[in-house]
């Protein structure tokens, strides 16, 4: 997030976006909801009608995959009325003629068409976000797990420099991110691209800096993504996989090419606290110790490093992630001989710019929030605030463009795919506590009522989902919370797992595949 | 206020009195509540809020109860103040802690506080000092009651509305003390639905908080979206004192409303 | 009151429905909605015209608020999920 949670609160009109806020990231609606209550606008626009819709000064439910449209005719109108912030674009900006240009392709009444939106709500969304005081932006997945994702998030960064919304307190492009830890795996390298603190691996300065930390030679080629990965166990090309704290099996698109490529890996190894499915297909299994059983920190959506601290004894053989690899590490011939979590600590201080002034003794109590460089450095709030990272904040021109797979006569159906409140992710964690699977413990496909009387289709029924890459049986839920055309799947229940069916078609950036659109068929399951 | 508190749960310790003392500890910039069962530990003890409600309190009754459920023969002290002397008044009335097991070590609030939480009686009986502030009136729950039926249908909706199904105030509450929940039962409040059916949920809980909040205000501190509970709450009480005259934590016995009796 | 089949059972209703009325009110559901009155198994015709008299009550009162709140897109299954 550019800006901290709590801001919110001072915002005074706030978009959501590809965020089922309320249900994912309840803390931070509660944030929204306070801002809400002091008088802000809260917008939504989401092709589901998630909860916080409901709670919305105005929803709008564009069609999957049309986001950029949707924010281009947005910015049409902003430009279009006047309402941009003139002083912020020529003092903080460049490519804005570029940009202009595109945008002046996307009038309200083109827009309308492709997003499903009216025009006037265009206008209304305009109107509320570019004349606040403090816009803020909040989006999700909903917005990143596209083909188009990368276009999205520029795009979205448009609307705020646009506006000059950004750089402020209680404005911000705010993607909330899921896991308690994500950012910090993100910050500590946890990508293909870059060492901890987003340091390239291709700068050859950075990797002399590295490798004269680890005396060791350091590649300075791009790893792989999880979706070469996958492909690269398929071809043959790559033989053996190491997965820590994950479930590709559940979790990544055309679940059963991924199986098929960890059967072909000549050795699986995984790392995790719970027999996963992915695990049951593993030549070793690492038993991980979890959150309470280990002492170090985990850094928050808002950036805040935060420290953990152990509460429990691993069970059986289970130990802290670090010390499995840094067990395995010895053995393989690089001795690493930490002594603890915080002697960790201190060398990602010392080798990582934005966490250099963080210690453990500095994160009692509320913790640190990134960047912050020295020892007597604060921390950060919120980002860009003189100045973006690069200098001038970049203006894309971004054209609109379709999802990757389209409808037909035989699969006639848009599905998008999500978390439910009560599960979280591939539910290896939630689907054993009783509370949870209490509430619910299998897949319901919701489908619009109109679409699923045309089928004879009836809540609790029995359905095929089917799609280009495979097929699922679950029960129906009849729901106005999808418009006509589009059904939505969760992808926690390995019995009914929506990924069998999601394009592993990615972003051509990033490579983060298109959960949110694929092309299905539903039709009633044979009894 | 601190310094007398440790004197007297340094006094229990020593003397042998008390296997250890439900309080608050303050470490690493948190307070958390914590078992004290050394004299040196007490450095660390804190009595929480001091202005507004939500600054750090915990259910510490609650507490109580699993270690009196896993050590029924010993005896522990507890930090409370006027509402968690209630809380404990009404535990034992249900049976759910015995008097002889646990030693109260009580503070007063300040009239801050009291005020915040509207509370009719901000100090506890035996307690360290001399009560420092007054009872405060309930203004939320006589706002809401100058309010039309229909306006107040209306705010109460919207408040519903907003429930994400969390559990909290139920799981914050020190009086919740059932195995079996109402509202986990799919006959009542059909499961898996956020948010809950409203304001079935709430009401619910609302009929199972007669005769039985003792008016803390942990669950309105608990809830993610901001649901007045304590208001929803403080207005149960209030009927089953005007119809049933008998206040939780009050009055000894049972609630009327409560009991299955011939009267 | 007294000689209820289930005992006390008739006593316990009583306070409920008193505590009940009141708690309905305070979140602006009329409390002329609920309604309890004494009728034995072998009382007919006095089952008949309470009933009579406590639907005319509610026609008088309108729809249930609740109903009007229900929006006409609200998801009529059991289990919505979010």
């Amino acid at each position: 997030m550019t800006n901290s949670v709590d801001e919110f609160e001072l915002s005074d009109c706030i978009f959501i976006t590809g965020s089922n806020t309320t249900s994912s990231h309840p803390i931070v609606a509660t944030r929204i909801l306070r801002a809400k209550k002091k008088g802000a606008k809260i917008i939504v626009a989401d092709p589901r009608r998630v909860h916080i819709a409901d709670l919305a000064d105005l929803y709008v439910s564009h069609r999957l995959g049309t986001d950029v449209a949707l924010l281009n005719g947005i910015m049409y109108v902003i430009l279009d009325k006047g309402w941009e912030n003139r002083a912020f674009i020529e003092e903080r900006t460049e490519g804005f003629e570029e940009f202009e240009k595109v945008i002046k392709d996307y009038p309200p009444e083109k827009v309308a068409e492709i997003t499903g939106v009216a025009e006037k709500d265009i206008e209304t969304i305009a109107h509320w976000y570019a004349t606040a005081e403090r816009g803020s932006i909040a989006y999700c997945m909903g917005i990143t797990q596209h083909t188009t994702g990368v276009d999205n998030v520029k795009t979205l960064a448009n609307l705020a420099m646009l506006t000059g919304h950004i750089g402020r307190e209680g404005t911000g492009v705010n993607p909330l991110r899921g896991q308690n830890n994500v950012q910090g795996a993100c910050d500590m390298g946890g990508l293909p691209n870059v060492y901890p603190g987003y340091q390239p691996v291709t700068q050859f300065q950075i990797k002399e800096k590295f490798e004269s930390a680890w005396g060791a030679q350091l590649s300075d080629k791009v790893g792989l993504t999880i979706p070469e990965m996958t492909s690269g166990l398929l071809e043959g090309s790559m033989k053996a996989v190491y997965i820590v704290g994950e479930n590709p099996l559940l979790s990544d698109p055309d679940a059963s090419h991924v199986e098929e490529a960890l059967k072909r890996a000549e050795l699986v190894v995984v790392q995790d606290i719970f027999m996963t499915p992915t695990a049951e297909l593993a030549h070793v299994i690492l038993p991980a110790a979890c959150f309470a059983e280990k002492d170090g920190t985990v850094t928050n959506t808002e950036r805040r490093v935060m420290r953990t601290r152990k509460a429990l004894d691993p069970p059986g053989e289970a130990k802290t992630d670090w010390e499995i690899i840094a067990d395995l590490s010895n053995r393989m011939g690089y001795p690493m001989d930490y002594s603890s979590a915080e002697e960790i600590m201190r060398e990602i201080a010392s080798l990582t710019p934005s966490y250099g002034g963080i210690t453990y003794e500095r994160l009692e109590g509320e913790g640190l929030q990134w960047p912050c460089p020295t020892k007597d450095h604060p921390g950060t709030r919120f980002l860009h605030k003189d100045r973006f990272v690069r200098g001038k904040g970049l203006f894309h021109a971004i054209e609109f463009k379709p999802p990757a797979e389209s409808t037909d006569d035989e699969f006639p159906l848009w599905l998008t795919t999500g978390r439910l409140y009560f599960h979280f992710h591939t539910g290896t964690m939630t689907r054993k506590s009783g509370a949870l699977t209490g509430e619910i413990d299998e897949q319901y496909v919701e489908l619009n009522p109109e679409d699923a009387s045309q089928l004879g289709i009836s809540t609790g029924d029995e359905i095929l989902l089917t799609s280009r890459r495979g097929q699922i049986r679950a029960k129906a839920l009849v729901t106005d919370r999808m418009k006509k055309g589009e059904v939505f799947a969760s992808f926690h229940f390995v019995e009914s797992n929506a990924n069998i069916l999601t394009n592993p078609a990615f972003d051509p950036i990033v490579k983060i595949p298109e959960y949110k659109v694929c092309a299905v068929r539903v039709e009633k399951a044979a009894s | 206020m601190i310094e007398k508190v440790i004197e007297r749960v340094k006094e229990l310790l020593e003397g042998g009195e008390i296997k250890g003392f439900v309080g608050l500890c303050n470490k690493n910039g948190h307070t958390a509540p914590y078992l004290f069962t050394e004299v040196a530990e007490l450095d660390h003890l804190v009595v929480g809020d001091f202005q507004n409600p939500g600054d750090a309190r915990y259910p510490l009754n609650k507490l109580l109860i699993d270690l009196y459920r896993a050590y029924p023969e010993e005896k522990f002290g507890v930090l409370v103040r006027g509402c968690d002397e209630r809380g404990l008044n009404d535990l034992y009335v249900w049976n759910q802690l015995t008097p002889k097991n646990v030693v109260a070590v009580g503070i007063p609030c300040p009239q801050e506080l009291a005020d915040a939480c509207g509370c009719p009686k901000p100090y506890p009986d035996n307690s360290v000092a001399e009560p420092i502030a007054e009872g405060a009136e309930a203004q939320d729950l006589i706002r809401m009651e100058a309010l039309g039926v229909k306006e107040r249908f209306t705010q109460w909706m919207e408040v519903f509305s907003k429930c994400i199904k969390c559990y909290g105030c139920r799981d914050i509450c020190p009086m919740c003390f059932c195995k079996e929940c109402s509202l986990e039962l799919d006959e009542l409040i059909p499961r898996g639905e956020m948010p809950p059916e409203i304001p079935i949920f709430h009401l619910v809980r609302a009929v199972h908080m007669a005769g039985r909040c003792i008016d803390c205000g942990l669950c309105n501190e608990a809830c993610p979206v901001d649901i007045p509970l304590r208001t929803l709450y403080k207005k149960v009480g209030d009927i089953v004192y005007r119809k049933f005259n008998y206040r939780p934590g009050f009055d000894k016995g049972k609630s009327p409303l409560n009991v299955l009796e011939n009267k | 009151m007294g000689d209820c089949h289930y005992l006390y059972g008739n006593v316990a209703t009583e306070k409920r429905i008193k505590f009940m009325k009141q708690l309905l009110e305070f979140v602006g559901i009329e409390g002329e909605r609920l309604r309890r009155k004494w009728v034995s198994s072998a009382e007919a015709p006095e089952f008949v015209e309470e009933i009579t008299d406590f639907v005319n009550t509610l026609k008088a009162l309108g729809p249930s608020p609740l109903k009007r709140e229900q929006k006409p897109d609200q998801p009529s299954a059991k289990v919505a999920v979010a």
